[in-house]
């Protein structure tokens, strides 16, 4: 399967032009100046003013709300940093209210304000929906200090605690959701993407990109439990006890080698069932002390397989049968000829999930194909009971259900767009005889300035899945580097064992590139990487092009704000000569672009000698080593020392502050 | 599906074909949904017998005076059978329908039948109309070595311990037979375990169950399925979709239908936590779930779906026939039709905490459209 980028790309781009000569109308009423900030509560009359539904207390990039009989939805825009609003009903984009970064999620509160999570400011802003949309749709109440890269909220049913995750910084702080004051916090492991508290407000679930785990936060305990969300032998884990054998597929030996990625998203079912519903991808790295041809296994034509963990609110248990991957080559046992012509690929960029309790289904935001796609959400193994599926617009990566008019509401951060999707009549219906309801598409204007064709090409390009010039096996970049980071997996490759690098901010001036730091070249390199997932190539000049000056744009993740007093002394050791750690470490992105042999090699490995990995966001990016074989900063610290640099000298003391520093790097 | 084809859209030489088009399929899809449905409402039944059920001693032999009611058993065509028992082979094949029976045992084309009946050698598995028995009796003057079917060791035994005389063997073998029975809005499912002799064709009845079953969800095409419960063991069974005759021309019906059943019998079902896929072509498919707090099982219906409307196919020779040209060509025209791999997805799961076990049933497409041409 393989779409046109370049469609919607020359679009944005040429409505930005046309915008800039006053040939088309920007978004309505855009304020010229920030809002006023008149205190946390509530200024305007509920009354008159726009009162949300299908409140979730779970946050997303799209939020609906009524204002008389029109439905309004309120899509985070992360490209322009700003919050629109869109008539759902008439189709027309309403107006924007800027905001004062780069906005993650946002969430109605019951009492009608909205939060608004931003990431790069370390902020969440509260603002209240305005009667008057088309004009200033929202009315800035205040700021709530957060963590690093606050990203996802939530809050209990009664709304009293608000909850605040936060993907680079992995923490979850907890707020008096009535004076927002802070509570207290917990810290989570890497990336975390999507919350979500149990109906009885007992439990918080979170989702991560990566690691492999689902985190419960206990509220009362604040203790953490983390649950394996793939097939491991019972007993392997000191964490909550991981599903039996039994309960996997039979193909176990397969099954039980895959991990647990791409943990974007959540949703929980409603009463009678108690379920919390894991969107995510079953990643199968590959023997790691073996060589292979690729990146991963090259033997299998799944690398990744698309899933939906199913938890218990209650007790946190994975739902046995769930993690079982889906049956596509299994139908080749029925068809009547050998091979198996699908309707549809995997969604294996999970991105959002909705509950549409009328028919049980859970809704998927699929980036990468572009696609809403349906599940029976109490299937025992979801991902193997897909409904039907909706084509939307490009980088899905919110959804919304309003459950009276039976549609949801999906917003696509690439193409601007905001579909409209009916989720009524049958599932299983023959298109070609049976009029549809068309998805109804509202396209926002371009961001000011817009991006340039080659960024925006690059982009979709990054995240498109199943398309085999990139990937025999439907992997796209984004498969590996989520968010432009890193999928903190280690990946069997022809030359050993390899992490997968982070890319996000450490891309320029880093060359040479890899591991092994062969290719000067970042086209090229992409070139390479693209052979090794067994891609048919046939990209074009310009198309290699895009997906680099994508590579290069990434977001990197915000600062860490940290007051850490230890901080200066750590930076004193760290370049010391004592330690030695920046005769390597050196320069602004601390590396010498040179290799060096740390004694690292592995009976995998064909070489010893390695790339000095640039130190930049080197806090939150474990596991460490080109073979990932520390599993946190303090082992990398310990354990490698006079293989490279010297530690061993260091006190506790002395190597809390040398950590202290490099997680401010 | 001996002689069907199929293949995606493409040209086609065949100007026939466009004709087809012409008739249309017809509204013949019934479109299916998601549904939830309460467990409790499954009606209760006793738990039927499963493979690993006891049996009764297996007798050493039944008189040719015993049978069972609606089991037919038959011998081959007395030629065959000759040829066979004088080389120590002896075959009964145990249908549902007397004709079928009497039809094998007289040599002649088998007759279908009206009323389906599934047939099997295990208590749980019933996926054929008929069953076919033998036993093998070594003589001194058979050349023939071994036996016809070869006698694995039982698991956990030694392979090389020998083989018991084939002549120890019984002749008497299981037979497992089900028959749903539908009469307006009542639908029963009666399950037969009886013992067959090989030798003497007699047949003697071990247990008879009938279950009474509920209709969960229709699929496309009129495929039904219904469920049972007996604790937490649901049993389900999946009838075939009905060949969609709308549209079609009388004389072409007979032909429509016989190349379509074929392809609407052959079912299938994997339950998620196993490795098997099972079929069947006897008129239904049967297959349990089960549940338990925290755990539940899902299965998966595969069916083809006859899609409504007619083929398209480009055709190279555009050329409109004559009224009557080709009516007496021996080729019989080329039909077609357009079908889908229809997946009906079951589950019967308890989350910890949830009061009561979800029974849920969705349908969706399982692989793009395909055409078949008969």
């Amino acid at each position: 399967m393989r779409k046109s980028a370049f469609g919607f790309v020359v679009v944005i781009a040429a409505a930005a032009s046309a915008q800039a000569c006053g040939g088309a109308a920007p978004i309505a009423n855009v304020p010229k100046v920030a809002p006023k900030v008149a205190g946390c509560g509530r200024a305007l009359d509920p009354a008159t003013t726009p009162k949300p539904i299908a409140v979730t207390h779970m946050s997303a990039t799209v939020a609906l709300a009524k204002l008389g009989s029109r439905t309004l939805a309120y899509v985070a825009d992360e490209d322009s940093h700003a919050v629109h609003v869109v008539d759902v009903d008439s189709g027309k984009a309403l107006g924007s209210t800027p905001v004062a970064g780069r906005p993650g999620q946002l969430m109605f509160l019951a009492d009608g304000r909205l939060l608004v999570a931003l990431r790069d400011k370390g902020q969440v802003a509260v603002l209240e929906p305005t009667a008057t949309p088309e004009k200033e749709p929202l009315d800035a109440r205040c700021t709530i200090a957060a963590d690093t890269e606050p990203l996802t909220l939530a809050t209990t049913p009664d709304d009293a605690t608000l909850f605040v995750a936060h993907a680079w910084g992995h923490k979850l702080v907890a707020y008096d959701g009535k004076t927002l004051a802070r509570q207290w916090d917990v810290s989570l492991a890497r990336e975390p993407r999507q919350i979500v508290v149990s109906d009885d407000g007992k439990k918080v679930f979170v989702a991560h990109a990566v690691g492999g785990k689902a985190s419960i936060v206990e509220v009362e305990s604040r203790r953490i439990l983390g649950v394996v969300l793939h097939a491991v032998d019972q007993g392997n884990s000191n964490d909550k006890p991981s599903p039996k054998r039994r309960n996997v597929a039979a193909d176990s030996v397969d099954t039980l080698r895959r991990q647990s990625c791409q943990g974007f998203a959540l949703a929980k079912t409603e009463a009678p069932a108690t379920r919390v519903l894991f969107p995510q991808v079953l990643v199968d790295p590959g023997d790691t002390t073996q060589k292979t041809e690729g990146y991963g296994r090259s033997d299998i034509d799944q690398t990744e397989v698309a899933n939906v963990a199913v938890l218990d609110q209650a007790s946190a248990e994975v739902m046995a049968g769930s993690l079982n991957g889906p049956d596509a080559q299994e139908l080749r046992q029925f068809q009547t000829t050998d091979r198996v012509d699908h309707d549809h690929s995997e969604c294996l960029l999970p991105r959002a999930a909705a509950y549409y309790k009328k028919t049980q289904t859970l809704l998927v935001a699929c980036m990468g194909i572009d696609e809403l796609v349906a599940f029976d959400a109490l299937a025992a193994s979801p991902s193997r009971a897909e409904k039907r599926r909706w084509s939307v617009a490009s980088g899905p990566n919110g959804v919304a259900v309003d459950a009276d008019k039976e549609r949801a509401i999906v917003w696509s951060q690439f193409e601007r767009v905001v579909d409209v999707v009916s989720l009524g009549g049958p599932d299983l219906v023959d298109a070609k005889t049976t009029k549809l309801p068309p998805v109804v598409r509202i396209a926002l204007a371009a961001p000011t300035p817009a991006p340039s064709i080659a960024l925006a090409l690059g982009r979709v390009l990054f995240h498109t899945t199943s398309d085999d010039r990139i990937s025999h096996d439907g992997r796209a970049c984004a498969s590996c580097h989520p968010d432009g980071r890193d999928d903190a997996l280690t990946w069997a490759t022809p030359n050993g064992p390899r992490r997968s690098i982070m890319l996000a901010g450490r891309v320029d001036d880093t060359a040479p590139f890899s591991w092994t730091g062969t290719e000067h070249d970042l086209k090229e390199h992409v070139g390479i990487t693209f052979d090794r997932l067994k891609g048919l190539g046939g990209l074009k000049g310009m198309e290699l092009e895009a997906i680099s000056t994508y590579v290069r744009a990434l977001t990197p993740p915000p600062a860490v704000v940290s007051n850490d007093p230890r901080i200066a002394h750590g930076a004193e050791i760290f370049t010391s000569a004592a330690t030695a750690c920046s005769s390597c470490h050196t320069g602004p992105l601390f590396t010498d672009n040179k290799h060096h042999d740390v004694q690292s090699k592995t009976e995998g490995d064909k070489t010893g000698s390695f790339n000095t990995p640039s130190l930049r966001f080197v806090s939150a990016r474990a596991p460490y080593f080109h073979d990932g074989r520390y599993a946190t900063l303090r082992d990398l610290l310990t354990a490698a020392d006079r293989k490279m640099g010297h530690t061993q000298q260091l006190s506790t003391d002395d190597l809390e502050a040398l950590e202290a520093y490099l997680r401010t790097l | 599906m001996t002689d069907m084809r199929t293949s995606i859209r493409k040209k086609v030489v065949l100007p026939i074909v466009c004709a087809i088009a012409f008739f249309g399929i017809g509204a013949g899809v019934q479109l299916a949904s998601a549904d939830a449905i309460g467990y409790e409402s499954v009606p209760e039944a006793a738990s039927v017998p499963s493979a690993g059920s006891a049996l009764p001693p297996i007798p050493s032999s039944i008189p040719s005076t015993e049978s069972v009611p609606g089991l037919y058993v038959a011998a081959q065509s007395s030629a065959a059978r000759k040829s066979n028992e004088a080389r120590g082979y002896y075959y009964a094949t145990v249908f549902g329908n007397e004709a079928q029976a009497k039809a094998l045992t007289a040599g002649k084309p088998m007759p279908s039948a009206a009323v389906r009946v599934c047939m099997g050698q295990s208590r749980d598995s019933a996926s054929d109309v008929s069953v076919r028995l033998s036993h093998y009796i070594p003589s001194p003057s058979s050349s023939v070595k071994k036996p016809p079917v070869p006698v694995r060791p039982p698991m956990g035994k030694s392979a090389a311990r020998p083989i018991p005389p084939a002549a120890k063997r019984p002749s008497v073998r299981l037979v497992h037979m089900e028959k749903l029975n539908v009469e307006g809005a009542t639908v029963t499912l009666d399950v037969t375990d009886s013992w067959v002799d090989v030798l003497t064709l007699g047949a003697r009845q071990i247990s008879k169950w009938s279950v009474p079953m509920k209709k969960i969800s229709t699929g496309p095409n009129q495929l039904e399925v219904f469920a049972a419960r007996s604790g937490k063991t649901m049993q389900v069974l999946v009838r075939p979709p009905s060949v969609p005759l709308d549209g079609v021309p009388e004389k072409e019906k007979k032909r429509y239908t016989d190349e379509l059943e074929s392809v609407a019998n052959h079912i299938g079902v994997r339950r998620a936590d196993s490795a098997g896929f099972d079929t069947a072509d006897c008129g239904h498919l049967r297959f349990t779930l089960e549940y338990d707090k925290g755990s539940g099982q899902m299965a998966t219906i595969v069916s083809t779906a006859f899609l409504p409307g007619g083929v398209d196919d480009e055709v190279d020779d555009p050329k409109p026939q004559e009224p009557g040209e080709g009516e007496d060509e021996a080729e019989p025209r080329q039909l077609a039709i357009r079908t889908r791999l229809a997946l009906g997805n079951i589950s019967l799961t308890q989350a910890p905490s949830e009061k009561d076990p979800m029974l849920s049933v969705s349908w969706g497409w399982g692989t793009k459209e395909l055409i078949v041409r008969f």
